[in-house]
């Protein structure tokens, strides 16, 4: 007696030799199996109880960006059935105390959901993901938005405002205090 | 015959006795559970009519068309917006315009606005579209899309990217702001995100 499972959700697939009753150690029995496989289907079906909050780290390649008073960065994901992750995510610079940095800004992928596809990520930064708003507190003019990429040699998230150029303390806008950000971002992970 | 369930939708999970007392209900509930499974995973399509509303006076479609459509799962609306204004009757309305969804927005998830002219970047980003201005490319281009809940209805705001003809005097799309509407232009989007 031998335990077949199907391929992708491992649900176990009962032979001839099996029977409803337990027997220890090689079949726990067709209720329990059973009750395994629904438990797998209906967990794809699960609702925002799937969904969390997570502190997406911002970064810059060079010197770190420093919060201000009140800054803050948060982020909400959810995976979908089967195995798309969508995030939300907000940047509130801060006031006094805020300094931008240097380099490439960046954020990380929520905890546990890092494992994009492969056959995804072959399109190397070419396919944005979402779109993100960038509020320039300084100036209605030169407020814009930003498509949203993942970078596939460091794992990361990156942006690019209107002219393409890689979002930066100085690009679109000379990052300050009291400047927001609001986006979101989708993409394909491997099997949940 | 007495089962336990599964909490998402509600596939039975009949124990050891169960099982081998009542064998050919099981069978019924086998084909319970595959239909349940095979109409969870059809999720259709179900159109709606957006209402595009403005800070001050909403705008006039005209003789165009305003459509939309969306699908649910897992509690999360996925959908899109398409308006094409036409004449006669195209007005570009005043004030910040706001483009409704199909459910309002549950607040304990996104963060949301509560005023079409608001602030931004406070709210969430739940989705992007694009403004198609037919007798100027140049003003042609993509928005984010934002969320503010007026009067118990949620709205997306478009949020426009860098423009200088005209000079930007708006962060967000109104009459005039990044170009003004007339006929032959249109809005499209799509968006995704948690209902109340």
């Amino acid at each position: 007696m031998g335990v077949e499972v199907t391929t992708n959700l491992q649900l176990i697939k009962p032979d001839l030799d099996e029977s409803i009753k337990e027997n220890l150690p090689t079949f726990p029995g067709w209720a329990d199996q059973n009750a395994d496989n629904m438990d797998k289907i209906d967990s794809l079906f699960r609702d925002d109880s799937n969904s969390s909050f997570y502190v997406p780290v911002w970064s810059a390649g060079g010197t770190p960006v420093v919060l201000g008073t009140g800054g803050f960065v948060s982020g909400k994901v959810i995976r979908f059935f089967p195995s798309i992750v969508v995030v939300n995510f907000r940047i509130f610079t801060g006031t006094a105390g805020f300094t931008p940095g240097a380099g490439t800004y960046r954020i990380t992928l929520p905890t546990g959901y890092t494992h994009i596809a492969n056959e995804f990520t072959t399109f190397f930064e070419s396919a944005p993901l979402g779109r993100a708003i960038l509020m320039d507190n300084d100036s209605v003019a030169t407020s814009t938005n930003m498509s949203v990429h993942y970078d596939l040699s460091l794992g990361t998230i990156h942006f690019r405002g209107a002219a393409g150029v890689l979002w930066n303390p100085t690009s679109p806008i000379t990052l300050a205090q009291s400047d927001r950000v609001s986006g979101f971002f989708m993409y394909p992970t491997e099997d949940p | 015959m007495a089962v336990t369930f599964t909490p998402n939708i509600g596939l039975a999970k009949p124990d050891e006795t169960e099982v081998a007392e009542n064998w050919v209900n099981s069978t019924e509930l086998c084909e319970d559970n595959n239909l349940l499974i095979i109409d969870k995973s059809d999720i259709d399509w179900t159109g709606y009519t957006p209402v595009i509303a403005a800070q001050t006076t909403a705008p006039s479609i005209g003789a165009g068309s305003i459509s939309g459509k969306y699908t649910e799962f897992q509690g999360f609306i996925w959908g899109s917006f398409t308006i094409i204004f036409t004449d006669p009757g195209t007005t570009p309305g005043n004030g910040e315009y706001g483009i409704s969804l199909p459910f309002p927005v549950d607040t304990t998830y996104h963060t949301a606005g509560t005023a079409f002219n608001g602030g931004v970047g406070g709210n969430d980003c739940i989705g992007e579209g694009y403004a198609f201005d037919a007798s100027n490319a140049n003003a042609t281009g993509p928005v984010a899309l934002d969320i503010v809940t007026v009067a118990g209805v949620s709205y997306v705001r478009m949020i426009t990217e860098l423009h200088t003809a005209p000079a930007k005097t708006s962060r967000i799309f109104r009459d005039g702001q990044q170009f003004n509407i007339a006929t032959g232009d249109s809005f499209s989007g799509q968006f995704l995100y948690k209902k109340l």
